[in-house]
């Protein structure tokens, strides 16, 4: 166990129907890291972030975040807006009827931010996508609309930011320059990043961590170059080494 | 989902249970069991009276036929429309699916125009194959738009995996085909039940049907009870129809909205204006004969101006878009309810719940509600205008639901719950993002449900309170007695008043999203 832990998961469970898609898993997470999590199709990772931003209930255990309990069994104790958790969805869930100014103006007017005109031009500036400012979401490309999902989160200065296999269909180089951007403003602002991925050399490059499922359980957690000398099996064929 | 939607869902189903299950249900289970005895010598009667039977039999006969063609022309028309390279494919579409929005009384007035015009025998004209015809020219729209719809949901890599293997012809009969199947079957079974259960048409032409027989017996003999064993065959005969299809049907999208799913394939045509022309001349035939032939006939007529047909229709017509407006808001409150009910529930009694309503003959729902509400405890729906909203819901909620739960369908949770992680609250996120990208289901569904209100004549006629007046009911009953050329004006009136709100809606609805949208942000 980490000590002072930002996230901590205690004996979580979580099931669908007759499904246990997690089972019975712990694991705890210091501050300031960017943590791989792998594991085959349907292997439970966007359920965990799912759980992790507050979205779905438990089954049993419980889910600490900054020391504070935030889900107890099937209790949200904490709701999914007070986490200051930012989600970004595999999908992207821009708002395809605002612009990508009001997508991110979204949450800064929600929180009642006055100036937030003024943030998001800021914003806008530093994700370099000022020119797009007043198109539509299907007016973009696909690694345009990644950013400003990256964005739209970004401005809520988010202390942990959940990724869904953001980037599934982009080509390589704008992969790169995409996870480029996210580790430097995860150094910049000392954010813990969950990024979920089927790509283990992209988890093995990018990441502090990493956390394999495999049938309910954790198979794999540790420093991202430990993964190379575990001995299971399993990780072992998940890597292919 | 949250408590509001809870509660909305709730109340929705409370109202409909009420005011539409109960009355439906009480006039079956009611005439089986409490009058059980009665009941079945009823039935035993019925099969021994000639007139009856012949009326069941012209009614299985029209609508066997009817089917059968709309079916096969709708399909030639959806493959022409949907699968092929034709020029100006979306415009002969739209076109073609004009008469379904027309009501069916002005388009048999308008056919038997064309007919007299061409001095066609009186025999002819008033008969069975007319009742086929008209039935046919109505539905023929309703089959290509399933079939059609179908059609788009096959993706082209399945054509192009199947090309590779084989030339168009085997994989149109071995792939497609198949995989159209359950649209055509439905589109046949809805057909047959629509045409079934048509009232209009028929009475019009004076062909004595099942749908005749049954108004017959319930408003000019008063024999409510052989009305009603009447109805109860009737209806027994559309629910088991629909039984083996209530899967597909239920779940059939009627109209989607948003980006086209799947990338298609499309055939490119050798002789592009033979099927252009044969498509055109179709429409002309089906859809502006039978209009032009409306104002030429009312225009030869000696008898009465335009002025003078709509001051004797216009309290009719004022009544008429009044109540329609409303039931249509109605409709499509109830509608939004059951949709969230259905998709974001996933309650899958609903969709089938709703169909079967739809299934039941818009002459059962009248008798129906009559049965349930002429008392004196619920007089307050039977006398007034209540009565005829309740009607609309009963007939037409089974549209609006699926049309809402289609726009509902493009709506992921994901932007509900994007936006409630950033801090929005629940009632603020409908407002802000389901709401506005479902506007443009909701409006198509009043605007289409608007239309079939204005439209709706049979459980009207049934139900309607005296001192309202409703225009179809209002030129039905005129139509007895008043010359061909003074109905063919009356005709006119109202489909002119149908057309204008076509394109008043039209033009609204892109007015309303566009507005929508920047109000919004
Ligand atoms: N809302 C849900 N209802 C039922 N089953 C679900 C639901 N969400 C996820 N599942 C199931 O749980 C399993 C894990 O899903 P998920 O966490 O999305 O996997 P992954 O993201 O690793 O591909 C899958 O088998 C999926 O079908
Ligand atoms: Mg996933």
């Amino acid at each position: 166990m980490e000590k002072n832990p930002i996230i901590e998961f205690e004996n979580c469970t979580k099931s669908f129907g007759e499904l246990v898609v997690l089972d019975n898993i712990s694991f705890s997470v210091k501050g300031n890291s960017l943590i791989s999590v792998l594991g085959k199709s349907g292997s439970g990772k966007t359920t965990l972030i799912r759980l992790l931003a507050g979205l779905d209930k438990l089954d049993n255990g419980t889910i600490h975040i900054n020391g504070e309990k935030a889900t107890e069994g099937n209790r949200i104790l904490v709701p999914a807006r007070k986490r200051n958790t930012g989600f970004i969805f595999q999908d992207l869930a821009l708002f395809p009827h605002f612009t990508v100014f009001h997508n991110i103006a979204f949450g800064l007017k929600v929180n009642k931010e006055n100036n937030y005109k003024a943030i998001v031009e800021g914003v806008l500036r530093q994700f370099d996508i000022i020119g797009s400012r007043d198109k539509y979401p299907n007016q973009l490309s696909g690694g345009q609309q990644q950013l400003v999902a990256l964005a739209r989160t970004w401005v809520l200065k988010p202390k942990i930011l959940l990724m869904d296999e953001p980037m599934a269909n982009l080509d390589v180089k704008l992969k790169k320059q995409i996870r480029l951007k996210v580790r430097e403003l995860m150094k910049q602002r000392n954010v813990t990043v969950f990024y979920i991925t089927h790509d283990h050399r992209e988890a093995l490059e990018l990441s502090d961590k990493i956390l394999l499922l495999n049938n309910g359980k954790v198979e794999f957690y540790g420093e991202s170059g430990d993964i190379l000398k575990s001995d299971s099996t399993y990780v072992k064929e998940f890597i292919e080494i | 989902m949250n408590n509001q939607s809870k509660y909305i869902s709730g109340f929705a189903a409370i109202v409909f249970g009420a005011a539409v299950l109960l009355p439906l249900v009480s006039l079956v289970f009611g005439s089986l069991f409490v009058e059980g005895g009665l009941m079945i010598t009823n039935f035993t009667e019925i099969f021994q009276q000639r007139t009856v039977l012949l009326s069941i039999l012209n009614s299985v006969i029209i609508s066997i036929l009817a089917s059968f063609v709309s079916v096969a022309i709708g399909c030639c028309f959806a493959l022409l429309f949907t699968k092929t390279d034709l020029p100006f494919r979306k415009v002969l579409f739209f076109l073609l699916l004009l008469p379904l929005l027309l009501p069916p009384y002005i388009v048999t007035v308008a056919w038997t125009d064309v007919w007299l015009f061409l001095g066609i025998s009186k025999n002819l004209v008033y008969g069975l194959p007319a009742v086929v015809f008209i039935l046919s020219t109505i539905y023929v729209p309703l089959a290509a738009f399933i079939i059609s719809g179908s059609l788009k949901n096959i993706s082209a890599s399945i054509e192009e995996a199947g090309l590779m293997m084989t030339d168009y012809k085997t994989l149109f009969f071995k792939i497609i085909l198949p995989l159209l199947r359950p649209a055509l079957f439905s589109s046949f079974i809805l057909v047959f039940i629509l045409s079934v259960s048509e009232f209009a048409v028929p009475a019009y032409l004076s062909v004595n049907v099942f749908t005749t027989e049954i108004f017959t017996q319930f408003t000019a003999f008063y024999d409510y009870s052989s009305a009603i064993s009447y109805a109860l065959i009737l209806t027994a005969i559309c629910l088991l129809l629909i039984l083996p299809e209530n899967h597909y049907l239920s779940k059939a999208p009627f109209v989607s909205f948003g980006k086209k799913s799947f990338r298609q394939l499309t055939v490119s045509l050798k002789n592009k204006n033979f099927w252009l022309i044969i498509g055109f001349a179709y429409i002309v035939f089906v859809v502006f004969l039978p209009i032009t032939m409306l104002v030429s006939q009312w225009l030869i007529g000696d008898s009465i101006s335009f002025v003078d047909i709509v001051e004797l229709l216009f309290p009719a017509l004022k009544d008429s878009l009044l109540l329609s407006v409303v039931g249509s808001l109605l409709v499509t409150l109830l509608g939004f309810a059951f949709a969230l009910m259905s998709v974001k529930y996933k309650t899958k009694a609903i969709d089938s719940i709703l169909l079967f309503v739809f299934a039941i003959p818009a002459i059962v729902t009248g008798i129906a509600l009559v049965k349930f509400y002429n008392s004196p405890m619920l007089n307050f729906v039977y006398g007034t205008s209540l009565i005829i909203l309740i009607a609309f819901v009963a007939r037409f909620l089974f549209v609006s639901q699926k049309i809402i739960a289609g726009g509902l369908m493009q709506v992921p949770d994901s932007f509900r719950e994007a936006a409630i992680i950033m801090g929005a609250p629940p009632f603020y996120t409908f407002r802000k993002i389901t709401f506005p990208l479902l506007a443009d289901a909701l409006f198509t569904s009043f605007f289409i449900i608007l239309i079939f209100c204005v439209a709706e004549l049979t459980t009207v006629i049934m139900v309607y309170p005296p001192g309202t007046s409703f225009l179809p009911v209002r030129i039905f009953t005129l139509m007895a007695n008043a010359p061909q050329s003074t109905v063919s004006g009356m005709c006119l009136v109202a489909l002119l008043s149908t057309l204008s709100l076509i394109t008043i809606m039209m033009g609204g609805r892109k007015l309303l999203i566009n507005q929508q949208w920047k109000r919004t942000q």
